[in-house]
């Protein structure tokens, strides 16, 4: 017994031992004990049990910066997610953060005739019960009630989403039956529980005649795009984010100028680093006349992770990251901290509120920013 | 607990179907709990608490308050009736008063419990249904029920 398996699926027997995972990860930089290197090699060398109880395999953050840089192409992430997976078995678990809310808040979810409200819909924004197009708005309005102490936003997030789409002339099917993607579950290695929201996800699009779902959020988008298709067999539907979208058909974007602003943009893991969305939130930010984009000295694929993820092990190690790359961004003389993950708004909030940082900085979505700047003329059909 | 002492004193019983599940303080019912216990299927939960300025611990029962409230408006967007979620203030001598609250709140899951009941009857001959039809649940300071 051992990790034939995870070592087979991950390319894990390529492993070199060279390190560059462990210099570039973002834990590694503050926490000592834990190394992707060691993970790997530690499961090459030791028996299965004593890999499994490390307490450690949940500090990842599954951000992939380590995947990227590695010269084996190891897929270290994958490798982290069937330890969890195999951990999980073993009743070993990752420490929730939140007291658990966001886990309780999805397993509610599952819930057989679950049937959520669509009260979060805004008044102005048009939307219907069938059509070509769907939007994913996700945990977003449950993320509101739980976050409202740090400012968070998420159902302004949504409805700023189908008020862009609407401006392009979309009007987007919304269900009330849409359930959680299952991004948390699968990365925390419930791949089983990740299965059965796939399913009940996509019988949801279905239902509504959707060909095309368009996301706002880079997690549900990545789980439907790369994991759903290992998950379920021929999901059939073909997912979009909303910054791809919105740069194809830029011009029809008409924007009013805004006051004159310095921004500084936070690429999401899961954008960045999976699925290579790197230039269309730029060309849109430059497309907002008045704002001034301004890089930070990690952008684009070398960025860093706002510092937790999947809702377990937040520890100080995490706070530290978060500091990190606030001050980060406070270096660039940037007003305005732009992000494109409702989970980075969060974790950068509530990081921010901490006071442990140089400076100040405002933190808004990018989402939110663009449907504000939108001018109130006509709408694009 | 003493007002459940004082309530049972007074010859009152709770529904068979009523798990009690006593907590220190009522400030120390999370969201993450209350969420799970729907989670797992059942009806109700009443949250008590003891008075707002009574509190040992200056502020549990503002700060129950609030986390009912956050509870419900979840359960709201999940679409399950706020209702369903109880939270009443009662101190330590008002039995009369426990029994009102547990009674009040319980007479909104009657219709299941008789379902259940008769659910039980013809269990005895075929075999058992799924578990989707819960019991009546009713909880005190700290809460819960069973789902049997």
């Amino acid at each position: 017994m051992g990790f034939e398996r995870e070592i087979n699926k991950t390319r894990a027997y390529l492993c070199l031992e060279c390190g560059v995972c462990t210099g570039s990860c973002p834990v590694s930089r503050f926490n000592p004990d834990y190394s992707p290197r060691m993970v790997v090699e530690r499961a090459l060398l030791l028996e299965e049990g004593e890999s499994i109880h490390d307490r450690e395999i949940w500090s990842c953050l599954t951000c992939g910066t380590c995947d990227l840089r590695c010269p084996s192409t190891v897929d270290f992430t994958g490798f982290m997610r069937l330890l969890r997976e195999k951990a999980l078995r073993v009743g070993e678990e990752g420490i929730c953060t939140h007291a658990e809310t966001l886990s309780a808040i999805a397993s509610l979810q599952l819930l057989p005739g679950f049937r959520r409200r669509a009260s979060w819909l805004g008044k102005g924004v048009k939307t219907r019960k069938r059509g070509k197009v769907y939007y994913f708005g996700g945990c977003l309005p449950f993320l509101d009630v739980v976050f409202r102490d740090i400012g968070f936003e998420g159902s302004r997030i949504a409805n700023a989403s189908i008020r862009l789409l609407n401006h392009l002339g979309i009007i987007p099917a919304v269900s009330e039956y849409e359930v959680c993607c299952g991004h948390d579950a699968y990365w925390t290695g419930q791949t089983d529980t990740a299965r059965t929201f796939a399913r009940k996800a996509i019988e949801a699009v279905k239902a509504t005649g959707a060909e095309q779902v368009v996301f706002s959020c880079p997690e549900g988008y990545r789980m439907f795009k790369d994991v759903y298709p290992d998950l379920v067999r021929k999901p059939g539907i073909e997912p979009v984010h909303i910054l791809t979208l919105l740069a194809e058909s830029s011009e029809k974007l008409r924007f009013v100028p805004t006051p004159k602003k310095k921004v500084t943009y936070q690429d999401p893991c899961r954008l960045a680093k999976g699925e290579d969305i790197l230039d269309e939130p730029r060309v849109l930010l430059e497309a907002v006349p008045g704002l001034e984009l301004v890089e930070m000295k990690r952008a684009g694929k070398d960025s860093i992770c706002c510092g937790s993820s999947n809702w377990v092990n937040c520890t100080r190690v995490n706070k530290k990251i978060q500091v990190e790359r606030l001050d980060e961004a406070i270096a660039t003389g940037a007003d305005t901290l732009i992000t494109a993950c409702p989970k980075c708004n969060i974790h950068l909030r509530c990081a921010l509120r901490d006071g442990d940082t140089s400076g100040e900085i405002e933190i808004t979505d990018l989402i939110t920013l663009l449907a504000d700047s939108l001018g109130g003329g006509k709408r694009g059909t | 607990m003493t007002a459940m002492e004082n309530a049972t004193r007074d010859g009152f019983s709770f529904d068979p179907g009523t798990t009690v599940m006593p907590v220190k303080c009522a400030g120390l019912v999370k969201v993450s709990f209350l969420l799970k216990l729907f989670a797992k299927g059942i009806e109700g939960v009443l949250v008590l608490g003891c008075h707002e300025g009574d509190c040992h611990y200056y502020n549990g029962s503002e700060r129950c308050g609030q986390i009912v409230e956050e509870t419900r408006e979840i359960l709201g967007l999940a679409g399950i009736p706020a209702r369903r979620l109880g939270f009443s203030l009662i101190a330590d001598s008002q039995g009369k008063e426990l029994k009102r609250a547990v009674t009040g709140f319980g007479k909104q899951f009657k219709t299941v419990s008789r379902k259940k009941a008769i659910r039980r009857k013809s269990t005895a001959k075929g075999p058992a249904k799924s578990s989707s039809k819960k019991s009546t649940a009713r909880s005190r300071r700290g809460v819960r029920a069973r789902n049997k």
